[in-house]
């Protein structure tokens, strides 16, 4: 305190001089400048110049003034000459800023500040010391200051240790749990200075403690919080110097903490990625977002054994009173990339196999039907009417066969094809799609009933696909009917469009409706109503890869609506 | 026949296959010099008249069309058609590739390598028929010109 108002005071006496200075300089210049403007053409230039050459000198000035002041001011720090500025010396040289000063003090709350003796013996108190200590300054001053300390911290000799510290480097400093007057703790950071009498031998010390239990407090959640998450993780400062890391940072790597705080970030880091890592560290020091780091490359790890493994790492910053830190979460996913590689090599299989179900199963169908044609064809006039019914079961059971091998194939495309979003006109996409079913099977006499179809976005042949399947499902069932009628349209609802195909046909039981969407299920009979039982799982599938949803409502004999939706 | 009078080569490894599309042909009278082989590596020595056609073929008498199956074992459909397409003496020569799906895939693949047409098995004379049509040479081989 004594050496801040010092450094106020040279520092007001560095100002008034400058600001002197200042004035008579920005005079002289406006009387130039009157000078210089009533002496016509006389360039405007050179005033500024000379203003600029003058300004320049009074830069130069305040700043030289005001490192000789601060230059002064360092000379009064201990332990040499701040001897003479001991409590005495300064009462000695200016009673009334003592007594200001002492008041000041003991009117601070927020610190407990206190004056020691040589051996410890508390001298004063101020309200600061009360309000953190719980002691009146009358119960609390002629006592050592170790009654705060914990009696373990006693029996270890803390305080005498703290002590002994300050008096050998003129200063101490140290952070922990300290008592109350009701015996409660609280954290405490003190600072403990050393006071010299005129011969610089050490008379006292100033005691400055500061209640920290609530930062404390959210320092070990902050530490809890980091323990508790799931990824290993270190905070690193704007250096990359690693400042915290909690224990799934140890387990992953193999380092204890004490190993790695204080170290640059770069030890976790493959030694020919280093220097391309500091580069990087610092832009994004730079634009500080949180964002994955390293995103679409793959990024390894280096355990304290030297081995490597795949991680995935997102950065956050955190702005603090010490600075920008980066909080640096590395999750190891080598499991995730075996179940990666895993998966490829079974979907490569699926291929090959899908691949061979297509050539190696059709080829003996292809046998049965050619060679019972030939029967039919070249063997007629020996076949009769009953040889001939049983040669066309046989080809309708291989064609069968066939549609089966077909959509099946068709359906684990339908999950390997990518999706491609574009907009498109549903209305368009639904009048098409009607007009190819009816062309095709030459349908007539169904009402159609279009109602408002809403644009939408999604892979146009996919989603075709749906609308030809959820079409051509109604005219197929709705298709004995004596009027047919098959109702689509569309509402949005909540961020989603929502599409629907209904008839008047056979309907379904309700009780199954779950058995609908799923592949080679079917509800009726095959001598009813052909199909293989794979429309609506395709339905099904294509929807889900939208991120959409469908479902059926039915009933028996009255009709069935089929709904899905798109997101918008 | 004489392997240098061969008109049609049919590849194809599976017999019930090779059978149903020689009698469609020769129902239409096709298949007098047709010549089948089981497989790639023999449609490739009669074609370059090597292996055991080295003695009995002159490869400048080419077929006038080539019927080749895809999936064939040891040496397949696309690489005998990759061979022949590029190989400045077999270049010019028509191939059609027989598939058992027209969603196969390997059909872009054969396209993309050259190939003329396709026709799905089992082979009828309709689809040969648009086959040859869609070469461009229908009259060539119809009408049964001389070489």
């Amino acid at each position: 305190m004594k050496f801040a108002i010092n450094k106020l005071l040279y520092a007001l006496i560095a100002f008034a001089a400058v600001a002197a200075v200042l004035v008579m300089f920005i005079l002289r210049e406006l009387s130039n400048a009157k000078i210089l403007t009533s002496g016509t053409i006389i360039s405007s230039n050179k005033r500024i110049e000379i203003s600029g050459i003058s300004v320049l000198t009074i830069l130069f000035f305040m700043i030289a003034t005001s490192v000789f002041a601060l230059s002064k001011i360092d000379r009064f720090r201990p332990p040499i000459i701040g001897s003479q500025m001991d409590n005495q010396a300064l009462s000695d040289q200016d009673p009334v800023n003592t007594n200001e000063y002492h008041r000041m003090i003991a009117e601070i709350e927020d610190y407990a500040i206190i004056l020691l003796d040589e051996s410890g013996i508390i001298k004063n108190w101020n309200k600061g010391a009360l309000k953190i200590k719980g002691y009146e300054a009358k119960e609390i001053i002629g006592k050592n200051f170790s009654v705060f300390y914990t009696s373990q911290d006693r029996q270890n000799g803390i305080p005498e240790k703290i002590l002994s510290e300050a008096r050998q480097k003129g200063k101490a400093v140290c952070e922990g749990l300290r008592i109350r007057k009701d015996g409660s703790a609280f954290w405490g950071s003190i600072v403990i200075t050393a006071l010299y009498d005129a011969n610089g031998v050490i008379n006292g010390f100033t005691k400055v403690t500061r209640d920290i239990t609530e930062k404390r407090k959210v320092e070990e959640k902050f530490y809890a919080l980091l323990d508790s998450a799931p990824d290993a993780t270190v905070i690193v400062n704007e250096e990359g110097v690693i400042q915290m890391a909690n224990t799934q940072t140890e387990k992953l790597f193999g380092y204890s903490r004490h190993e790695i705080i204080g170290k640059p970030v770069e030890v976790f880091i493959p030694i020919e990625l280093r220097s391309r890592h500091i580069h990087h560290r610092a832009d994004f020091a730079r634009s500080s977002k949180v964002r994955a780091m390293g995103v679409g490359i793959e990024l390894n790890a280096v355990k304290k054994d030297g081995s490597m493994f795949p991680v995935e790492i997102s950065l956050s910053p955190i702005q603090t009173e010490e600075g920008m830190l980066i909080s640096a979460a590395i999750r190891d996913i080598t499991h995730r990339k075996e179940l990666e590689t895993e998966l490829k090599k079974i979907n490569t299989e699926l291929e090959a196999f899908t691949y061979s179900v297509s050539h190696d199963l059709r080829a003996p169908l292809r046998g049965i039907i050619g060679f019972t044609n030939v029967l039919e064809e070249e063997y007629s006039s020996k076949l009769d009417n009953e040889a001939k019914r049983i040669t066309s079961i046989i080809k309708a059971n291989t064609i069968r066969m066939g549609r089966l091998i077909d959509d099946l194939l068709n359906f684990s495309r339908t999950g390997k094809q990518e999706i491609v979003k574009a907009d498109f006109s549903t209305k368009a996409m639904v009048h098409e799609v009607i007009n190819e079913i009816t062309g095709q099977y030459e349908i007539e006499g169904i009402e159609w009933d279009i109602r408002e179809l809403l644009p939408a976005r999604g892979d146009i042949s996919t989603i075709r696909q749906v609308w030809v399947n959820l079409i051509s499902n109604a005219v197929k069932y709705s298709r004995n009917k004596p009027r047919p009628v098959i109702e689509i349209g569309s509402w949005l609802d909540n961020g989603f469009a929502v599409f629907y195909v209904k008839d008047n046909g056979v309907g379904f039981d309700e009780q199954y409706k779950d058995k609908l969407f799923r592949v080679f299920q079917r509800l009726h009979d095959a001598d009813e109503f052909e199909g293989t039982g794979v429309g609506l799982a395709v339905v099904e599938k294509i929807i889900s890869r939208h991120k959409g949803k469908v479902w059926a409502e039915g009933k028996m004999n009255e009709g069935a609506g089929f709904y899905f939706t798109i997101p918008v | 026949m004489d392997p240098n009078s061969v008109e049609i080569l049919l590849v194809e490894d599976n017999p019930a296959d090779a059978e149903l599309a020689i009698r469609e042909l020769k129902k239409h009278n096709m298949a007098n010099n047709l010549f089948h082989v089981r497989n790639g590596e023999e449609a490739l020595d009669f074609i370059f008249a090597t292996g055991k056609y080295a003695d009995t073929r002159n490869m400048l008498y080419t077929p006038k069309v080539i019927l080749l199956d895809i999936q064939m074992p040891k040496v397949n459909g696309i690489e005998v058609l990759s061979t022949l397409k590029s190989d400045s003496r077999t270049r010019q020569t028509p191939v059609v590739i027989l598939t058992s799906s027209k969603e196969n895939p390997d059909i872009q693949k054969c396209y993309e390598l050259g190939a003329n047409s396709y026709i799905v098995k089992p082979v009828n004379f309709e689809g040969f028929a648009e086959a040859i049509r869609n070469l461009g040479f229908y009259w060539l081989l119809l009408n049964q010109t001389p070489v």
